[in-house]
């Protein structure tokens, strides 16, 4: 081997760490979204079952006044 | 069984399978070159890597007419995966140019107009990045990036054309005839592969910005 092996094994070792930095980056993004975009849908669930026992107990409230 | 087969799972098994290749034919198969010696090895990364680079940005400029014509913002999430990687792998190319040049010129950069060409591209890229970071109406966001991205890719051809257009110290391309099967055979391994990487993370990079275009409409909607 010449004396040129210790820059391709530098080179090699880079390009390997840079794309696992990328890959392992774009995962752990990919991840918060997923859990911010879970817990929109799971607020807006809460919300929506609050509206209809809201409304359910209006409707029945108002049923025993009359 | 069938969701086992979707795209991008395809695209990160092939991948997982043409590295060790890439690797073995890059470092084990093809011989040493006769004048710079093994060091020519880095080739087998610098050439694909700047390929990738400029189909990424390829892949912006169209994104960005196709953004401007349509205004779906599909596009926008497409220019925007496809500008972070060129990003990645030109950065790469150009490192790897860096070291290779240390070994064979002596000097890890030199102010030659395929450099200086490839390291303005980079600039003008990281400055699309920089300017989506910084803004936050997405309607002015997207135009603007838009803008850029057909705008800067002006420079690619510039950057392919200037080791023809000028004399420079780094080499012109080089033709199937003029490189031995084995070392070609490296160089297509390693384009295939790094190819397959691009659209890889490509892939996911989209399904990203998809979700980030969900998330912005809805804290839209929330406020």
């Amino acid at each position: 081997m010449s004396d040129g092996f210790g820059y391709v094994v530098a080179a090699y070792l880079i390009t390997l760490a840079a794309v696992s930095w990328y890959g392992v980056t774009l995962v752990r993004r990919i991840r918060v979204a997923r859990q911010q975009l879970d817990h929109f849908e799971k607020r807006a669930i809460d919300s929506a079952e609050r509206d209809n026992t809201e409304r359910h107990d209006s409707l029945f409230s108002g049923a025993d006044h009359e | 069984m069938l969701s086992r087969l979707d795209p991008q799972r395809l695209l990160g098994w092939l991948t997982v399978m043409l590295v060790p290749a890439a690797l073995y034919t890059g470092l084990v198969l093809a011989p040493a070159d006769q004048l710079m010696g093994d060091v020519q090895r880095i080739m087998y990364i610098h050439v694909p890597t700047a390929w990738v680079g400029m189909l990424a940005f390829f892949l912006v400029f169209v994104s960005s007419i196709a953004y401007l014509v349509t205004k779906n913002e599909v596009w926008d999430g497409w220019a925007v995966s496809a500008a972070e990687l060129g990003v990645l792998f030109m950065t790469i190319a150009l490192v790897m140019g860096s070291i290779w040049g240390r070994s064979t010129w002596g000097v890890w950069w030199t102010w030659d107009p395929r450099l200086t060409a490839t390291a303005v591209l980079l600039m003008i890229y990281f400055g699309y990045l920089a300017v989506r970071a910084f803004t936050d109406d997405p309607g002015h966001r997207a135009r603007w990036c838009a803008t850029i991205g057909i705008i800067g890719f002006l420079d690619v051809p510039l950057v392919y054309m200037s080791v023809l257009w000028w004399r420079t110290l780094h080499q012109r391309p080089s033709s199937p005839e003029t490189v031995a099967p084995i070392m070609l055979a490296a160089l297509w391994t390693g384009v295939i592969t790094f190819t397959v990487l691009f659209a890889y993370l490509f892939t996911a990079r989209s399904r990203l910005a998809s979700m980030e275009a969900a998330l912005e409409l809805k804290e839209l909607y929330d406020e």
